[in-house]
C-alpha cells in the first residue's frame, strides 16, 4: 500500500517536472509555433496529472474538471491561438528584450527561488507530492517572466495562460482542486479572457501594423 | 431569494438593452433598470438594519453591512452613470462618433459590468468572488477600448493584461486559503465560504494565511489601483467613455478593496491584525505618495482625476490599516464620499470633453462661461475632492488622519505626517490645474450652454450626496458604518 | 576466470562491431521515411573497408599530431567501451574508472581532434575546431551535472554500481530529478554526436560544418579510424543513456542465457533510441549556429535543476 502511494506521488511528480520542462522551452525558444505547442503539451500533462489525481484520490468531481481542461486547454485554446497566428499573418519569430541565455539563467534562478520559498510550506504540510507546489509556483512565475521579457502580444497571452496553468496545478496538488463551481468559473474566465485578448490582437494588428508590444508607448504621462 | 432578484435586475436590463434597436428607448430602459436596483438596494438596506445579515441559496449569498455599503455605492453611481450615459451618448450619436448598434453593446456591457460588481459583493464563496472580480475585468475591456482608436486599444490591452496577471496572483491566495481551510473544515464543498471561514479562521496555519493575504493584497490591489500596481489605471480611466470612467473610479476600485477587506478580516483573526494592517498601511502610503507628483505635473484632466483615484484608494487602505474606530469608520465613509465625488468630477470632465473636444488642460479656458452649471459644479467638486472643509471628503479624511495621530505609534504618526504633506501638495496641484480651466476667457468661440438635460440631472443627483454628507450623515448610513466597524474588528 | 576474459572480448565485439551498423541503421530509416531507398544498412562497413585499402594523404605542413590523433581517438573510445556496462552490469575495467573518467576520455579524444584541425593549417579545420569547442564547452557541464545527478541518486560514480542499483531498486528511477537529467543528457547526446538540430552529419557545406569540418583533412585509414571512433561514440553514449535510465533486461551476472536475453533487449533498446534520433532529425531543421547556445543552455539549466531539486526536496 505505501509502495503504491509512493509510486503514485512519484508519477505525478514526474508529470510536474515534464510540465516544468515545457515551460522552460517557452523561455528558450523564439518561435511562436513552438511556444503554442509547448503550451498545448503542458496542458496535456496537466490534464493527465489531474486525471491521475482523480483516480488516486477517488474524488469524482476532478474527473469533470479533467474533461473540461482537456477540451479547453489542450484543444480549444491552442487551436484558437494557431488560428489567430494564421489569420493575422503574424511573423514566426518573437523578439525579446533580453538575450536568451541570460533569460534561461534567470529562469533557473526563479525556479530555485520557488523551490526554496516553498520549503517552509512543504515541511509541515503532509503532502507527499513534494515537487508539485514548487513547480506550480515556478510555472506561474515563469509565465510572468515570459510576459515581461517578450515583445509580442501573443506571447503575453501564452504567458498569462501559463500562469493560470501554474495556479491550477497548485490547487490540484495541494488540495485536490478547488470546489467544482470555482473551477468552472475559472475555466469560463480563462476562455473569455483569451478570446477577448485574441480580438484585441486582431485590432492592434490592424491599427499598429504589427503586434510587438513596443506599441505600448503612445500614452505618456 | 431577495438577493437573487437583486442580481437579476442588471442582467435583465442588459439583455433588454441589446434587443432594443433605438437609443431613444434603450436609454430609458437602462435608467429604469438602474433606478430599480437603487431602490431595491435601499430596501435591502432596511433588511440589514433589522437582521444584520442575510443569507440565501444554501449560504451561496451572504450580505452584511460591508456588502450593503459597497452595493449601495455601486447602485448610486450606476444610476447616475446611466442617467449621464443617456445624455452623453446621445450627443456622441448625434455627431456620428458611434453607431446605434455599438450603443446597444455599450449598454449591455455597462449593465453586465454592474452585475459583476454586485456579484462580487453579495457572493459568499471566496473562489466565486475571485471569478466575479475577473469578470469585471472581462466585462469592461471592450468599454475601455470603446472608441477603438490607437490609444484606446493600447489602454485596453494594458488593462486586461495587467489586471488579469494581478488577479491570477490573487488566485494563489485563494488557493492557499482553501488549502488551510480544508485542514480545519474537512472535505466539503463550502470550505471557501467566507461566513464559515470567519468562525474558524483562528485555527488556520498562520504562515499560509500570511502568504495568502500578501498574494491577495497584491492581486486585488492591482485591480484596486494601489501603487505600485496602479500603472494600468490612469490609461484605462482616461481612455474609457466618461460614464464608464466614473464607474471605474467610483466603484470598481471599491469592489476590489472590498475583496481585500474580506481577507483582511480573516487574516487578522488568524495571525492578529498587525500583519495585514501594516501591509495595508504601507501600500496606502505608497499610493498617496506616488500619485502626488503625477497630479502636480499632469496635462490631461482625465488622467489627473485617475491619479487622484489612486490617492484616494490609498487613503481607504490607510484608514483600514490604522485599524482604529474612527479610521475604519472614516475609511468606509471615504469610499462612499470618494465614489460620489469622483463620479461627479468625471461627469464634469465628460461635459468639458464634449464641449471642447480635447483632454489637454491648457486648451480649455473659461469653462464657467461656456458651461455655467458644469463649471460651478466642477469648482465645488474640486474643493470637495481635495478635502477642503466643510465638504464630505474633509470629514472622512479627517477621521482617518485623526486616528493615525491617536494611535501613539511612532511609525503611524510619521506616516500620517507624510500623508498630510502629500494631501496639501495635491490640493495645490488640483486647484492650480483645475481653476485654470474653470476661469479665464474661452480661446475659441464656443457656443454657450449645457450638453443635455440628462447629464445635468446626473450631476445634480450626485451633488446632492456630496452636499448631504458634508453636513449630515443619515442615521441609516451611520448604523451601517458602525456595523462595518464591528465586522472588521470581528466582534 | 573465463568470465573475465569473455566479457571484455564480448563488449569490444559488440561496441566496435556494431557501431557502424547503428549509423547505417539510422541513415537507412531516415532514407525510408523520406521516401528514398537509401544506401544499404551495411554501407558504413563498406566505407571503412574501402578507406582502409586506400593510401592516406598527409599534409606536408602537419606534425606528428596529425598522424597520432586517429589512434588516440580510437583507443580512448575503445577504453570507454570497456568502462560502460553494455550487456552485463559488470564492467571489464571496473577497478580503474568511473563516470568521470569516461567524460575525460571523451574530452581527450576531442582535444586531439581539435589540435589536428589546427595542425594542418586549413581554414575549414580551424573553423570546425573552434565551433566544436564552443558546442562542447556548453554541452560538457550539462553532461557532467546530469551524470552527477545519477551518481547522487545511487551514491556511487561507478557505472557498474549505478546500473545494478537501479536495476535492483527500480523505484529510484521514478525520480523527477532523473527525468530532468535524462532530458539534459538527450540534448547533450545530440550535440556531442553532431546530429541534426546542432550539426548536420551529411553536409560538407563549409559554412555549416562543425564535426565534419575537423575531419576534412583526414584520408585513407586515418579517416576510417576517426569515422569509426565517432560512430562508436554515438553507440556508447546511447548505451550509457539506455542502461542507466532503462536498465531492465541487462544481465546481472554472466550466465550464457542471461547474456543472450540481455543482447536481444539491448538491440531492441538501441534500435528504439536510434529511431527516436531519426524522428528528431526528421522533425527539426538544423538550427543556426548562434541559436545552439539556447539549446545547450536549456540542457544546462535542466541539469542544474536536476541536481538542485535532488538536494532541495530531500
Amino acid at each position: 500500500m505505501t509502495q503504491q502511494i509512493i509510486v503514485n506521488s512519484r508519477a505525478i511528480d514526474i508529470l510536474a517536472v515534464l510540465m516544468l520542462m515545457t515551460t522552460i522551452v517557452l523561455i528558450g525558444t523564439s518561435r511562436l509555433r513552438t511556444c503554442i505547442w509547448a503550451y498545448a503539451c503542458r496542458s496535456f500533462m496537466l490534464t493527465l496529472a489531474s486525471g491521475l489525481i482523480a483516480y488516486f484520490s477517488g474524488i469524482h468531481h476532478i474527473y469533470i474538471t479533467t474533461g473540461i481542461s482537456l477540451a479547453l486547454k489542450v484543444i480549444v485554446i491552442p487551436g484558437f491561438l494557431f488560428y489567430i497566428v494564421k489569420k493575422n499573418n503574424i511573423k514566426k519569430e518573437v523578439g525579446s528584450y533580453m538575450n536568451y541565455t541570460l533569460a534561461l539563467i534567470l529562469a533557473c534562478g526563479i525556479i530555485l527561488i520557488a523551490y526554496y520559498s516553498t520549503q517552509n510550506i512543504i515541511q509541515f504540510e503532509n503532502i507527499f507530492m513534494r515537487h508539485c507546489l514548487p513547480i506550480a509556483l515556478s510555472i506561474t512565475l515563469l509565465g510572468f517572466f515570459v510576459m515581461i521579457i517578450r515583445k509580442q502580444a501573443i506571447i503575453q497571452i501564452i504567458g498569462l495562460i501559463t500562469m493560470e496553468d501554474g495556479m491550477f496545478f497548485a490547487a490540484l496538488s495541494t488540495s485536490y482542486g478547488m470546489p467544482l463551481i470555482v473551477e468552472l468559473g475559472l475555466f469560463f474566465d480563462i476562455l473569455v479572457s483569451v478570446i477577448i485578448m485574441g480580438i484585441y490582437v486582431y485590432r492592434i494588428k490592424e491599427s499598429f501594423d504589427g503586434i510587438d508590444t513596443d506599441f505600448l508607448r503612445d500614452i505618456r504621462e | 431569494m431577495i438577493i437573487l432578484l437583486f442580481l437579476i435586475i442588471p442582467i435583465i436590463t442588459a439583455i433588454a438593452c441589446v434587443f432594443t434597436k433605438k437609443h431613444g428607448i434603450s436609454k430609458y430602459i437602462s435608467i429604469a433598470g438602474s433606478f430599480i436596483a437603487l431602490v431595491y438596494n435601499i430596501y435591502l438596506n432596511y433588511n440589514i438594519y433589522t437582521y444584520k445579515t442575510l443569507q440565501g441559496f444554501n449560504n451561496f449569498f451572504y450580505v452584511d453591512a460591508l456588502t450593503i455599503l459597497t452595493t449601495q455605492i455601486v447602485t448610486i453611481v450606476a444610476f447616475a452613470a446611466a442617467l449621464y450615459s443617456a445624455g452623453y451618448m446621445e450627443t456622441e450619436l448625434r455627431w456620428g462618433k458611434i453607431s446605434e448598434k455599438k450603443l446597444q453593446w455599450y449598454y449591455f456591457l455597462m449593465h453586465m459590468f454592474i452585475f459583476t460588481m454586485l456579484l462580487v459583493c453579495v457572493i459568499n464563496n471566496l473562489g466565486v468572488m475571485w471569478v466575479a472580480i475577473e469578470g469585471t475585468t472581462l466585462a469592461t475591456t471592450f468599454l475601455v477600448g470603446f472608441y477603438n482608436r490607437k490609444q484606446h486599444q493600447e489602454a485596453a490591452w494594458k488593462y486586461i493584461i495587467i489586471c488579469t496577471v494581478g488577479i491570477t496572483l490573487a488566485l494563489f491566495g485563494v488557493i492557499l486559503t482553501y488549502h488551510s481551510a480544508k485542514g480545519v473544515l474537512g472535505e466539503i464543498g463550502y470550505a471557501l465560504n467566507w461566513s464559515d471561514l470567519r468562525t474558524v479562521a483562528d485555527k488556520f496555519e498562520p504562515h499560509l494565511m500570511k502568504l495568502a493575504f500578501l498574494f491577495v493584497l497584491v492581486g486585488y490591489g492591482t485591480k484596486a489601483g494601489l501603487a505600485p500596481m496602479h500603472t494600468w489605471l490612469p490609461d484605462a480611466h482616461s481612455q474609457a467613455p466618461s460614464p464608464i470612467s466614473a464607474l471605474f473610479s467610483g466603484v470598481l476600485i471599491n469592489c476590489s478593496m472590498y475583496g481585500i477587506i474580506r481577507y483582511h478580516i480573516l487574516t487578522s483573526k488568524c495571525v492578529g491584525s498587525d500583519y495585514s494592517c501594516t501591509l495595508l498601511m504601507i501600500f496606502g502610503l505608497i499610493s498617496v505618495i506616488v500619485s502626488m507628483p503625477f497630479i502636480l505635473i499632469q496635462k490631461d484632466y482625465k488622467r489627473l482625476l485617475a491619479f487622484s483615484s489612486v490617492e484616494h484608494i490609498g487613503f481607504v487602505a490607510l484608514g483600514i490599516g490604522f485599524g482604529g474606530m474612527y479610521s475604519v469608520y472614516g475609511a468606509e465613509l471615504h469610499t462612499f464620499n470618494h465614489a460620489v465625488t469622483k463620479a461627479l468630477l468625471f461627469f464634469c470632465a465628460g461635459n468639458l470633453f464634449l464641449k471642447y473636444e480635447t483632454t489637454e488642460m491648457e486648451n480649455i479656458k473659461g469653462a464657467i462661461k461656456t458651461l455655467p452649471v458644469t463649471g460651478t459644479i466642477l469648482a465645488i467638486a474640486v474643493f470637495a475632492i481635495t478635502g477642503t472643509p466643510p465638504f464630505n471628503i474633509f470629514v472622512s479624511e479627517f477621521l482617518i488622519l485623526a486616528d493615525g495621530f491617536r494611535s501613539g505609534n511612532l511609525f503611524t504618526i510619521i506616516f500620517t505626517c507624510i500623508v498630510i504633506v502629500c494631501v496639501t501638495l495635491i490640493f495645490v496641484g488640483f486647484i492650480y490645474n483645475m481653476f485654470r480651466m474653470i476661469f479665464g476667457t474661452p480661446t475659441r468661440d464656443i457656443p454657450k450652454g449645457e450638453t443635455s438635460k440628462f447629464t445635468t440631472a446626473a450631476m445634480l443627483f450626485l451633488l446632492f450626496f456630496v452636499l448631504i454628507i458634508s453636513f449630515y450623515i443619515p442615521p441609516l448610513l451611520r448604523e451601517v458604518l458602525r456595523n462595518i466597524y464591528d465586522i472588521i474588528r470581528n466582534v | 576466470m573465463t568470465a573475465e576474459i569473455i566479457l571484455p572480448i564480448l563488449q569490444i565485439l559488440v561496441v566496435v562491431g556494431f557501431s557502424p551498423l547503428v549509423k547505417g541503421f539510422i541513415n537507412k530509416i531516415e532514407a525510408r521515411l523520406q521516401c528514398r531507398r537509401g544506401a544499404s544498412m551495411f554501407q558504413p562497413y563498406y566505407n571503412l573497408v574501402k578507406l582502409f585499402r586506400k593510401d592516406a594523404v598527409v599534409s606536408e605542413t602537419s606534425s606528428w599530431i596529425f598522424r597520432a590523433t586517429p589512434y588516440i581517438t580510437f583507443i580512448s573510445v575503445l577504453i570507454i567501451s570497456l568502462l560502460v556496462p553494455v550487456l552485463s552490469s559488470q564492467v571489464p575495467l571496473n577497478f580503474t574508472g568511473d563516470i568521470i573518467l569516461i567524460i575525460y576520455l571523451f574530452a581527450l579524444a576531442r582535444f586531439f581532434l581539435v589540435l589536428t584541425s589546427l595542425d594542418t593549417g586549413s581554414a575549414f579545420g580551424g573553423m570546425g575546431g573552434s565551433r566544436e569547442m564552443m558546442v562542447s564547452s556548453m554541452a560538457e557541464p550539462a553532461m557532467i551535472l546530469s551524470f552527477f545527478t545519477v551518481a547522487l541518486t545511487v551514491n556511487s560514480t561507478n557505472l557498474s554500481n549505478i546500473t545494478s542499483t537501479l536495476l535492483n531498486n527500480s523505484i529510484l528511477l521514478l525520480n523527477p530529478s532523473l527525468i530532468l537529467a535524462f532530458a539534459a543528457l538527450t540534448i547533450v547526446l545530440i550535440a556531442e554526436t553532431g546530429r541534426i538540430p546542432v550539426d548536420n552529419p551529411f553536409t560538407h557545406l563549409e559554412l555549416t560544418m562543425i564535426h565534419e569540418g575537423m575531419m576534412l583533412e583526414f584520408s585513407g585509414r586515418y579517416l576510417a579510424l576517426v569515422e569509426w571512433a565517432s560512430s562508436m561514440k554515438l553507440l556508447l553514449l546511447l548505451t550509457i543513456l539506455v542502461n542507466i535510465f532503462f536498465p531492465w533486461g541487462i544481465a546481472g551476472g554472466l550466465t550464457f542465457s542471461g547474456l543472450i536475453i540481455a543482447f536481444a533487449l539491448y538491440v531492441v533498446k538501441i534500435g528504439f533510441f536510434a529511431f527516436l534520433i531519426v524522428i528528431v532529425e526528421m522533425s527539426f531543421a538544423k538550427i543556426r549556429l548562434f541559436r545552439i547556445p539556447n539549446l545547450l543552455g536549456t540542457a544546462f539549466i535542466l541539469s542544474i535543476l536536476a541536481v538542485i531539486s535532488l538536494y532541495v526536496v530531500r
